[in-house]
């Protein structure tokens, strides 16, 4: 212990000026370095242990002795930089010592020691609890202090826990504060259970309940307050049973009111309980004194070595609790105006502060940093703001509701009007709430009130400076989601980490360059609300994906030209400089495609600027970094030999510029590496030039998405060297984002800096039936009129040989021709072919590109509609419509479902007409609330007035007539009028809007992403996109719905595997998929291994349990889980929960043949002589700071040699796995057990989500499938089947891989409606149709599971029809060469037979284009 | 010493009781035949610094260099004990050079205000780049640099590898604002071309 208390020593008595250090060199006068490292060996102390509790804890990978005893070694200085892989000391997210905390008074016989032992969350304590204690053993003559702290997270580490098991052992005093996290929560209560009746006094301020019961003081305890009659214990019982989550908000409003508590209480009779709520005032006093005031209360009412004793201490000092505050300031303040008169007569202000023109900026602070005297970070950001010459209104509160005091201070006292210009939250939390329960709404309200951009920018909270430095995951995933995701939730922006953590004392410290770029930023967010719009500037970035000319400006949805022709058009009419802006989209185009001067073959799109080296390298700092990757300056991408080049092409004050590519996509060798490479010279010169030459007041992202954000950094608190913080500088970014990819929008916002706002994607409308399958059901509804004629055989031959043709044989096994049938043989057939043709007929497709500032008329809006009106929302009250109608003539819509999809003809009639009237009764409802040109006209309104005069309800009139007439009206009522609010937010537009108020320095009302069918709330599309609180998922909803999945996916395996369970399931965890369905794939894992999640006592889920498998009635399956790249740096916590449920699985002493997890990672520990703890890891992704398999752009590039390049790429990029037991090590590659793992599977799964993407819309599916890697793999050499499960409507389903690639191709790329839909948006649609082809000729190249026939048709509807060819060519040339060459390449690469003819042709037709092109590049 | 009695008009040279222990006596000490002047026009006396330095004890003399800087910047900075950006304008051009002077003369011009101005400007007035050069921060990984821990971790020694400019420190845990105004503060205006060429005359007188 003596060295613990040495370096206790020299700690204390160090004013921090630099953050300590844990790993590192430190030097004496002399001149030998020694380097204090880390024993990197895994000194593995749980291999063998097998563990059946539920929730186990973390276990350390490496067991080192207890306290702070580093290893010094005389390694040279060089060699400590090579740490970036290993797993750094217990894998853990921190590595500080609570040694470090520890102070040991010099004892002198009959002077007593009182023990103390703390755990608390936030670090600033430390040192005013530290200075408390040497004031108390230095000025008191009667007692001592012995003290030693806990940051709630080291208690992870089993060491750091024992430790503190060990010493409450002999505490008098116990302190905690803020536990919050669920499990350390349950560790601090175990040990302290076992104490609490020997410890004197136990303190616990707010945190989770059950710590928070174990409070004594005397005989004061929660528990008894429980069952008391005060009215303070019956407000907290009576909130607590309401909302658990409630619990602690409670206290802290308690703690508000206790000086007029105070008051009342006798204290003769109450005052153990006055002692507790004086405690807590105390404490959120802070300051050494009033924690030396604290202690010596607590000491000398209940150390009974005390007794007797008379310690004088002083009343709580009670500081403001929310109000102004200012380093220079002599004191707070509780009044704007007082603030300013103070700030007015600064003798230190310069002429620049003294403007009154300069820009304001709020700032948001926690008290407990200015009264701890831990603001130091506080500092640095008032001084950079006043430095650049704007002022600042520092505001603070003392708990967790800052928008009392947004209100109160950052109003002109006299105007009312806002006060600042931006506000930075240097907090990280919520606006309102604090790490367990939280008021969007009200938050939201304030901050609209405001109307300014609005940042919450992050202290580091649970990682020391270095810790996160070195962390490739960056911040610790607990504060990612307190301090990120909830933030966003109120419309934060750019989550900053601005100051990091001393790890000897706990202080937080400036991170210079972070505050730089907050400042920065907060400056010129403030600069777009006092600029005027005639000089503002703003770079509209497009995408080119892949780098292709006919790909320029593409974007998920979305008609990028026309939009951006739109929003054009509306900012010159709104005041902007938009000189010279041509006529129309095309024209547009054309100026940005089409370089008139330049000679250079391959990107052939206008130079807007030509970036020498030496100015280069002068404007980007990181420069030399990427040359690692690329070399020197200027390279050969973006460049032309001599200098970097810009595309784009500037109108007035609006440059228009294309986003270069990675660079690496048409390398083979660079898409094999497992780590993306750095952003090339050009795509850096593309970011200075806008920022420093343009010099753009913001960047506009022009849709979903590019590549900035995806940029190798940290996954979440970007440090100086991450590339998306280095790219997009200075710059204020909004970003286009489609609202359904919330997830993706997340990264943009949180790497990026965006403020996304969403657009709508395009009208869905139903696939309809086209060709063949028109004919098809024609003469399915003859049969229906004749089969009891003589005429049903004839008709039911036609049926089969029809369907066969149009290559329905494989969705339905068709009888032989000829074949005799029965009456009921023929119904089943006819019923199930029936069934796939409505299937295909009501699909939603997204008809064409959507352009903001064209919302969809009302009438485009039905099918939209009928499909919010089909699912059921218990929680709102609200019925589906087809539920609705099967109950009004006595019958179950789920046993119709059922039904149908087995093929019971009856049921597929009655389940078409149920889906007809459900279309046609809302058909009427739109056409009734909309005016002549389509729109719609205060819907609510007008139906009211409908109401009123007694006619009947729209939808009425067309039930009354049909079957359904006697459907319950209270439930239709309440569907039509939820139907109504929706509607008029489809049409509502608001994506203009907001891009304007976020040009003008405005807050931008934030909103969820995703599906519109699921959650309506996405609508009206215009907001500040935001994902969810990560901590809530998966629901109890999602798991029921996992549930239905998982058991028909089992079902439909058994089925096709000889009645076998399948033993392992390789699937994808997408992050929109979960963010729409708040977790329901997650939850099928969990479904799978047989695990159920288990809510904490404030609802978030963070432990599960084993179901039993009696329960279960099945073996446990084992998974091999693919995360993507997002989902990875959304759910890390989930990721974490997955793995402790794989290896809890693992280590369950059931039958082998029962639990297929255990079953495996036996096999595989003993192959890979490892343990099966260790050979039970499931949970993949990319490394940090990488996204996808790489796949994807190989196959668009048309870059891949074979298959097995693929392969490689996938497994390549893919084996990273997540360690519940070494969580802080991040992303670490394990390809041996990810291989082993994938060998055993039987099948591969995904899920999709939405309806508007499906398997061929985008790359991602393909690109995450290991269809074909896994046939590889296996020691037989078998093709697993694959499965997709289709949660887009109500009736779920699960299909095989083959059958959705059908399906995708039958409503889409084969479909009239939808390309002559896309047809119709131009230059992009072309490029839309061959996306899909590309996308399909994919698949064949993961899974093999494209007929022959899907390229067949598409040969003869695109190429053979000379009028479509000629369209196509005409309107993308640049595209059409790309499908021209992706049915050659599909024919090349054994894909796809057929004739000689038709490959002749397209031969032919290549070389065409090619000149053509050529051509149409020398004029 | 150039431009050190002509320009200022009122000079105070105040004698300090302090001054008894003189620098000379120390072992590892700098000869004592430099002679400074303790110029201050606020009053302020540098015999504690100037025997700090004298006498080799940098960490000390580093203390006390803050401890002026407070005394200099107003009572605000002394009753806070740190000084903000703003109040360094109310430090005279003669008290900041008599510091720097003093560094500079003590430390064979590795030291001082202007030795660092000298360097933050030849890397383009990157904070980064200079806490690099002058040793503020250290290598943590490939990437990754981070600041040094006071006061273990600072060299507290004139010989190498000691970096140019390693002293006095001023704190980062408040960000970058106070070095830039005492960089930028007039006393060291003239001091860009001086370095070279003045400074390194009289490190030459020191032996």
């Amino acid at each position: 212990m003596a060295a613990a208390v040495a370096s206790t020593v020299a700690a204390g008595a160090s004013a921090c000026f630099f953050s300590a250090t844990q790993v590192g060199f430190w030097q004496n006068a002399g001149a030998h370095r020694f380097r204090v490292s880390w024993d990197v060996s895994s000194g593995s102390t749980h291999e063998g242990l097998r563990s059946n509790e539920a929730d186990r804890v973390y276990r350390q990978g490496n067991n080192s002795s207890v306290g702070f005893s580093p290893a010094v070694s005389n390694s040279p200085r060089k060699s400590s930089l090579k740490v970036s892989s290993a797993v750094l000391g217990n894998g853990l997210f921190t590595q500080t010592k609570p040694d470090i905390r520890r102070i040991i008074p010099e004892t002198r016989h009959g002077i007593p020691v009182v023990k103390l032992v703390y755990v608390v969350l936030e670090a600033q304590y430390q040192a005013s609890l530290s200075a408390a204690v040497r004031s108390i053993n230095k000025s008191k003559k009667d007692v001592r202090f012995e003290i030693v702290g806990y940051l709630v997270e080291e208690l992870r580490d089993t060491d750091n826990y024992a430790m503190f098991c060990k010493d409450l052992e002999d505490a008098n005093i116990f302190i905690g504060s803020l536990i919050f996290v669920e499990e350390l929560a349950q560790k601090v209560k175990i040990a302290l259970e076992k104490e609490r009746d020997r410890l004197d006094a136990v303190l616990v301020f707010p945190s989770m309940p059950e710590v928070m019961r174990l409070n004594k003081l005397g005989t004061f305890a929660m528990s008894q307050l429980g069952q008391s009659k005060s009215a303070i214990a019956q407000l907290i019982r009576r909130k607590r049973k309401e909302e658990g989550g409630r619990f602690e908000e409670t206290m802290l409003k308690l703690v508000r009111t206790i000086p007029k508590v105070l008051k009342y209480l006798p204290t003769d009779k109450a005052q153990d309980a006055t002692r507790f709520l004086m405690s807590l005032q105390y404490w959120l006093g802070g300051s050494p004194d009033n924690l030396e005031n604290l202690l010596v209360m607590i000491s000398s009412s209940y150390v009974p070595s005390l007794k007797g004793k008379k310690l004088e201490f002083g009343e709580p000092v009670v500081f403001l609790d929310t109000g102004i505050w200012h380093p220079l300031a002599p004191q707070m303040f509780d009044d704007v105006k007082e603030y300013l008169n103070w700030y007015g007569a600064r003798r230190d202000a310069n002429d620049k502060l003294k403007n009154p023109n300069a820009p304001v900026v709020g700032l948001i602070l926690q008290r407990s940093h200015i009264v701890t005297g831990d603001d130091g970070h506080y500092v640095a950001v008032v001084m950079e703001l006043e430095a650049r010459g704007t002022k600042v209104v520092p505001i603070f509160a003392g708990g967790l509701d800052f928008s009392m005091p947004v209100e109160r201070f950052l109003y002109d006292p006299i105007t009312r009007k806002p006060l600042v210009q931006s506000v930075v939250s240097l907090t990280g939390f919520a606006l309102v709430g604090g790490p367990a329960t939280q008021d969007h709404p009200r938050a939201v309200r304030a901050l609209q009130k405001l109307d300014v951009p609005y940042i919450v920018a992050l202290p580091l909270v649970f990682q020391t400076t270095e810790e996160w430095l070195k962390s490739t995951l960056g911040l610790h995933p607990i504060q990612v989601a307190l301090q990120v995701a909830l933030p966003e939730l109120d419309g934060g922006l750019e989550p900053i980490v601005f100051s990091g953590r001393d790890s000897r004392t706990g202080k937080s410290h400036a991170l210079h360059k972070r505050v730089e770029q907050l400042c920065t930023r907060a400056i010129n967010w403030a600069d777009l609300k006092r600029k005027s719009k005639a000089e503002k500037k703003l770079a509209v970035t497009v995408f080119s994906f892949p780098p292709d000319k006919g790909n320029v400006g593409t974007a998920a949805y979305l008609n990028v030209f026309s939009s951006i022709h739109s929003v054009l058009k509306e900012l010159r009419s709104d005041g902007y400089n938009v000189n010279g802006l041509p006529e129309n989209a095309e024209a547009l185009i054309e100026e940005i495609i089409q370089d008139k001067e330049a000679k250079f073959s391959s990107p052939n799109l206008n130079i807007a600027y030509k970036m020498n080296v030496r100015e280069y390298e002068h404007l980007t700092s990181y420069s030399k970094a990427l040359e690692e990757s690329w070399g020197k300056p200027p390279g050969n991408l973006n460049s032309d030999g001599q200098n970097l080049l810009i595309f784009g092409k500037q109108y007035g004050n609006i440059f228009i510029g294309v986003q270069p590519t990675f660079g690496y996509e048409g390398d083979p060798m660079r898409l094999l590496f497992a780590k993306s490479a750095s952003p090339h010279h050009g795509f850096a010169a593309y970011y200075a030039f806008v920022e420093k030459i343009f010099g753009a007041d913001a960047v506009l992202h022009f849709g979903t998405h590019g590549s900035l954000e995806f940029m190798p950094g940290k996954q979440v608190g970007m440090s100086d060297a991450c590339y998306p913080d280095s790219l997009i500088g200075h710059i204020p970014n909004i970003y286009y984002y489609a609202a359904n990819n919330p997830s993706e929008a997340t990264i943009a916002k949180r790497r990026s800096y965006a403020n996304t706002i969403s657009y709508l994607t395009p009208p869905a409308e139903n696939a309809g039936l086209y060709k063949g399958l028109k004919q098809l059901s024609e003469l399915i509804s003859s049969y229906q009129s004749l089969k009891d004629s003589g005429r049903g055989p004839q008709i039911v031959a036609s049926i089969i040989s029809t369907a066969r043709q149009c290559n329905l044989d494989k969705d339905v096994s068709l009888p032989d021709e000829g074949a005799h049938l029965t009456s009921e043989e023929r119904d089943l057939v006819v019923g199930k072919i029936y069934g796939k043709i409505m299937e295909i007929e009501s699909r939603l497709l997204p008809c064409g590109l959507h352009v903001i500032g064209e919302p969809p008329s009302a009438m485009e809006a039905v099918a939209t509609l009928v499909n919010i009106a089909a699912l059921d929302r218990p929680e709102e009250g609200i019925f589906g419509l087809p539920g609705i109608l099967a109950e009004a003539i006595g019958r179950e819509i789920e046993e119709i479902y059922r039904s149908s999809d087995r093929g019971v003809l009856d049921d597929v009639e009655l389940l078409k007409n149920i889906n007809d009237t459900c279309r046609e009764t809302i058909s009427a409802f739109v056409s009734k609330t909309t005016n002549k040109k389509g729109q719609v006209v205060d819907v609510i309104e007008k139906l009211g007035a409908l109401f009123m005069l007694g006619r009947k309800d729209p939808w009425q009139e067309i039930l009354s007539k049909s079957k359904f007439r006697n459907a319950d009206q209270e439930k239709l009522k309440t569907l039509f009028d939820f139907l109504a609010e929706c509607l008029r937010l489809i049409v509502a537009d608001n994506e203009l809007g907001s891009l304007k108020q976020a040009l003008e320095g405005k807050y931008v009302e934030p909103g969820p992403g995703g599906d519109p069918i699921r959650n309506p709330k996405v609508l009206p599309t215009g907001k500040n996109i935001h994902s969810l609180d990560p901590q809530s998922i998966p629901t109890m909803a999602a798991l029921q719905s996992a549930k239905i999945v998982v058991d028909r996916l089992l079902e439909r395996q058994k089925l096709e595997n000889d009645g076998k369970y399948p033993e392992t399931i390789a699937l994808v965890l997408w992050g929109t998929d979960n963010i729409k369905t708040y977790g329901e794939s997650l939850a099928q894992v969990l479904w799978m291994l047989g695990v159920k999640p288990v809510p904490d006592a404030l609802g978030r889920v963070n432990k599960i349990e084993p179901v039993p498998l009696e329960e279960l009635g099945r073996p446990r399956i084992d998974v091999v889980v693919n995360c993507s790249g997002v989902f990875r740096d959304l759910f890390i916590n989930q990721m974490n929960l997955l793995d402790r449920a794989v290896k809890l699985v693992s280590e369950l002493d059931e039958p082998l043949e029962l639990n297929y997890v255990r079953k495996h990672a036996i096999e595989q520990a003993a192959s890979l002589n490892i343990s099966i703890r260790e050979a039970a890891t499931r949970i993949y992704s990319n490394a940090s700071g990488s996204y996808s398999s790489n796949v994807n752009l190989a196959v668009e590039n048309s870059s891949w040699n074979d298959e097995k390049q693929l392969q490689d790429m996938y497994v390549t990029r893919k084996s990273f796995a997540f360690n519940s037991d070494t969580p802080g090590a991040g992303m670490s590659e394990r390809r041996d057990i990810f291989e082993a793992a994938l060998a055993t599977a039987d099948a591969t799964f995904q899920n999709l989500d939405s309806s508007e993407i499906s398997l061929t819309d985008v790359s991602h599916y393909f690109d995450s499938d290991p269809t074909k890697l896994v046939e590889n793999l296996r020691s037989d050499k078998k093709k697993p089947n694959a499965y997709i499960a289709d949660t887009t409507t109500a009736n779920a389903q699960v299909r095989t891989l083959g059958e959705t690639v059908r399906l995708d191709a039958r409503t889409k790329l084969l479909n009239p409606k939808w390309y002559e839909g896309m047809m119709s948006s131009g230059y992009e649609g072309v490029r839309e149709i061959e996306k899909r082809l590309t996308n399909t000729m994919g698949w064949s190249a993961t899974s093999g599971q494209v007929d022959n026939w899907v390229y067949e048709e598409a040969n003869s509807t695109f190429i053979e029809d000379e009028a479509m060819q000629k369209r196509l060519l005409e309107t993308n040339p640049n595209s059409f060469r790309k499908l021209v060459a992706t049915f050659l390449e599909a024919n090349g690469r054994g894909y796809w037979e057929t004739s000689e003819e038709n490959l002749e042709k397209l031969r032919q037709l290549y070389a065409e284009v090619e000149d053509r092109i050529e051509g149409v590049d020398r004029n | 010493m150039p431009n050190a009695a002509s320009s200022e008009k009122i000079v105070i040279q105040r004698q300090c009781q302090a001054s008894a222990i003189r620098m000379s006596m120390r072992a590892g000490a700098v000869s004592n035949s430099v002679q400074i002047a303790l110029e201050s026009e606020a009053g302020v006396c540098y015999e504690l610094l100037r025997d700090r330095l004298a006498a080799g004890e940098w960490e000390l003399a580093d203390e006390e260099t803050r401890r002026l800087l407070c005394e200099l910047a107003g009572e605000g900075a002394v009753k806070r004990k740190w000084v903000y950006f703003s109040e360094v304008q109310f430090i005279p051009v003669a008290d900041l050079k008599t510091i720097d002077r003093l560094w500079r003369a003590y430390s064979k011009n590795k030291f001082g205000y202007s030795i660092q101005r000298r360097i933050w400007k030849a890397v383009d007035k990157s904070w980064t780049a200079f806490f690099r050069k002058v040793g503020w921060t250290r290598p943590l990984d490939e990437k990754n640099e981070t600041y040094r821990s006071f006061p273990l971790e600072f060299m507290w020694d004139l010989a190498d590898p000691t970096p140019e400019g390693h002293l006095p420190l001023t704190n980062a845990l408040r960000g970058t604002q106070l070095l830039d105004k005492i960089l930028c503060h007039p006393a060291f205006d003239d001091t860009d071309g001086e370095n070279e060429l003045n400074l390194r005359s009289t490190a030459f007188n020191l032996f």
